[in-house]
């Protein structure tokens, strides 16, 4: 499972527009992708109906965030100290290298040759499996999707379905290939037939694990507890087999008490898959106690910046309260229709477009580009995020980096608007020409732009005198 | 870690904090303000509304929606014959399945299930050893017995410490006697579930186990369950058992 990046690199390459291109034309992903609206938007509009009290909850928990992220350092010093005093071991990382670093120390410390790790957001962030791989470690995921997605050596496309791009055809292919102890003509064609062979390859693995590794939904700062939420149980034996747990995750994931957890928890699921809460929530503090049989004996807790920190204190605080639901990916017309490899970037989607270039800067500048700004993503977002608005501001950003020459006809528009005259004087020249060329076919079919705005809808009949000049002459005739 | 990568993270933090609107910060209460107005909630939660018949309903309901199985014992004295019946139940169904994960050998060994050693379970069982300990069912102790695969036991029995019926979440604490992989590596798992413990919110279940807890402390893991495991990663059909129990019973009774 070496050689990774090079395909994303590849990818990367061919900019948003390429890569949107390719996911517009490939059938399997199309064919995988159509499930969304039925899935996720569904199910998620079904569970706030059965939860009248989702908005207050909404509200309490938006303020939850603002209060936490204001004392933030009071927070984290809270945290740590009841972490520690649970036997756990809190880090810092300012940026991906570091935390990689500070895992890879760990693992080596404990002579680890096998890791089982959970699927984690801030993982695939700083690429962790790849590059634990790389150090000689074997890293299994062990979430059916990453464990997917694994086999293939892709990104996830979901932030909560990292295989949602794949179908039935492609897992059954990559199943085959890769469980050669299995007999090659057995069956595979329900559902239950995939999930009960990856549950006897990957239960071998938990038991195997030297460490585990897994992400955190939410951090309690007065009990120190990290919370981990999933649906199979994967990150639940993960952190209480192998004897070194370590819990990757980021400082935004900081609330006060339980209390503000179980807010958060009761917006979670149903904003994600819209169930009413996930199957499994695990509040897991410190390392084992002494009388305990089992549970690891090292605990350790990294947390990692990454640009996070630049975030605070300006319009983008705001996305600091995402807690990583996926309501704004599924229903996001863009994402629905190019999924998430398009994006380029592991977190893709609304939430991505605002993310990705704090993170990943110039590579993913382009990202708030791919959005209708229908405002989806605002209505359905738990945390009451102004999605579409933080990208606007992106736009802006990329929009003055890009210089005069781009900017020209905003700044020509511009100066024509703070010139009344001028301006009425260009509208009486401009308006009859416009108007007659948009009504000559055989004209605007030849104009690239206009050819390709027609072919999905027609041109609108633009007036030969502006609103201005009809309403004065109204107003005289009136008179 | 070391001393330096903490400060340069919290120094990035604080220096980025000032950056902000000192407006803003004024109009956010402190945190010892927000201390007190949790401990406020928080005394309200300890001694919750008594709504035992209907926190009961309200809990069995969803979560036999989310695929889990509710028996309503008219006693504690049932218990151990349930416990029995879910176990016979469950080899029955898995007998004839072709699934190497459910093979529990040889079809004449008993029908083992594991569980921790626990000092309720053994008071709930007293005088009835016999109905969970012989030819074709055995109780047997993790991780003695381990509960891993192929041939191994395959059912595990554990006792919740506390539910809320809000969304049909069993609260299990783990200790020496509830250790948490019991709660996923089975593939049937067994609760026994006391019905003075079903509260209604999350809050009130947390409190209420908490304050049972040995010495009032809290365990290294807490784990909410609403169910069986499940994935919806194929093609986002959902399929039953990914990684922990493919079946959950819940065995509910009153506490003599």
């Amino acid at each position: 499972m070496s050689q990774p990046h090079v395909s994303e690199k590849e990818q990367l390459n061919k900019g948003l527009k390429g890569r949107a291109h390719e996911a517009l034309t490939d059938a399997n992903l199309q064919k995988a992708l159509s499930v969304i609206g039925k899935g996720f938007v569904n199910k998620r509009a079904m569970a706030l109906e059965g939860c009248p009290q989702f908005k207050a909850l909404s509200d309490r928990a938006v303020a939850i965030k603002r209060h936490t992220l204001t004392h933030l350092e009071h927070y984290l010093e809270q945290f740590e100290q009841a972490l520690n005093a649970q036997g756990g071991q809190l880090h810092f990382a300012s940026t991906p290298g570091q935390a990689r670093d500070i895992i890879t120390q760990i693992c080596k410390e404990q002579n680890a040759k096998s890791i089982a790790k959970g699927k984690t957001m801030v993982g695939e962030e700083i690429n962790l499996t790849h590059h634990l791989e790389d150090e000689g470690f074997e890293c299994v995921e062990t979430d059916l999707g990453e464990y997917l997605i694994q086999l293939r050596n892709e990104i996830p496309s979901h932030i909560i379905a990292p295989a949602v791009h794949l179908t039935r055809e492609e897992i059954r292919d990559d199943f085959k290939t890769a469980h050669k102890s299995l007999p090659r003509d057995r069956e595979l064609e329900t559902p239950q037939d995939f999930v009960k062979e990856a549950r006897g390859i990957l239960r071998e693995k938990f038991i195997n694990a030297d460490v585990g590794i897994t992400g955190a939904n939410l951090l309690i700062a007065e009990t120190g507890s990290t919370t981990l939420v999933t649906n199979e149980g994967n990150g639940d034996l993960c952190s209480s087999l192998p004897n070194t747990h370590i819990v990757i995750s980021s400082f935004e994931k900081l609330v006060p008490t339980f209390e503000d957890a179980s807010t958060i928890l009761r917006l979670l699921a149903r904003s994600a898959t819209g169930q009413a809460i996930s199957t499994y929530t695990s509040f897991i503090t410190g390392a084992k106690r002494p009388d305990d049989l089992t549970g690891p004996n090292n605990f350790h807790v990294v947390l990692l910046d990454n640009g996070r920190s630049q975030m605070l204190g300006s319009d983008f605080e705001d996305m600091l309260r995402c807690i990583r639901c996926g309501a704004c990916l599924n229903h996001c017309p863009v994402y629905q229709n190019i999924g998430g490899h398009a994006y380029g970037s592991v977190y893709p989607g609304p939430m991505g477009a605002v993310l990705s270039p704090q993170f990943m800067g110039e590579k993913s500048q382009d990202l708030p580009f791919a959005s209708s700004f229908c405002g989806r993503c605002n209505e359905v977002c738990p945390m009451q995020i102004p999605l579409t608005k933080l990208m606007r501001q992106w736009r802006q950003k990329a929009t003055n980096k890009a210089g005069l020459v781009a900017n020209l006809p905003m700044h020509l528009w511009a100066s024509l608007a703070k010139r009344p005259r001028l301006y009425n004087w260009a509208m009486a020249i401009g308006l009859p020409m416009v108007s007659w060329v948009t009504k000559q076919k055989t004209i605007t079919n030849i104009i690239p732009a206009l050819a390709a705005w027609q072919k999905h809808r027609s041109l609108p009949n633009i007036e030969k005198k502006s609103f201005q000049v009809q309403y004065q002459t109204d107003k005289k005739n009136k008179e | 870690m070391t001393n330096s990568s903490k400060t340069q993270f919290l120094k990035d933090i604080s220096t980025a904090v000032k950056g902000r609107d000192g407006g803003l910060i004024k109009a956010e209460i402190t945190p010892q303000d927000w201390a007190k107005q949790t401990s406020v909630t928080r005394e309200k939660s300890r001694s919750p509304s008594a709504n035992k018949t209907s926190n009961i309903e309200k809990l069995t309901k969803i979560l036999e929606g989310q695929s889990a199985t509710i028996y309503h014992l008219e006693s504690a004295s049932k218990v151990p014959s349930q416990i029995a019946n879910c176990a016979k139940n469950w080899a029955k169904r898995t007998q004839n399945s072709n699934d190497p994960a459910l093979d529990r050998g040889e079809e004449t060994d008993p029908i083992e299930i594991a569980y921790g050693d626990n000092s309720t379970l053994k008071e709930l069982i007293k005088g009835n050893e016999a109905m969970l300990n012989n030819d074709t069912i055995k109780l047997v102790s993790w991780p003695t017995q381990p509960l891993l695969s192929e041939g191994d036991a395959l059912i595990s029995l554990t006792i919740a410490d506390a539910a809320a019926s809000e969304t049909g979440t069993l609260f299990m604490l783990s200790s020496n006697e509830n250790p948490t992989p019991l709660n996923f590596l089975s593939a049937c798992h067994i609760v026994l579930l006391p019905s003075d413990k079903i509260c209604e919110t999350y809050e009130e279940a947390y409190h209420s186990s908490l304050s049972h807890s040995a010495k009032n402390n809290i365990p290294r893991t807490i784990n909410m369950i609403s169910g069986p495991s499940r994935t919806a990663d194929i093609e986002q059909a959902l399929t039953l058992g990914a990684h922990g129990p493919m079946e959950l019973n819940v065995l509910i009774y009153d506490e003599a």
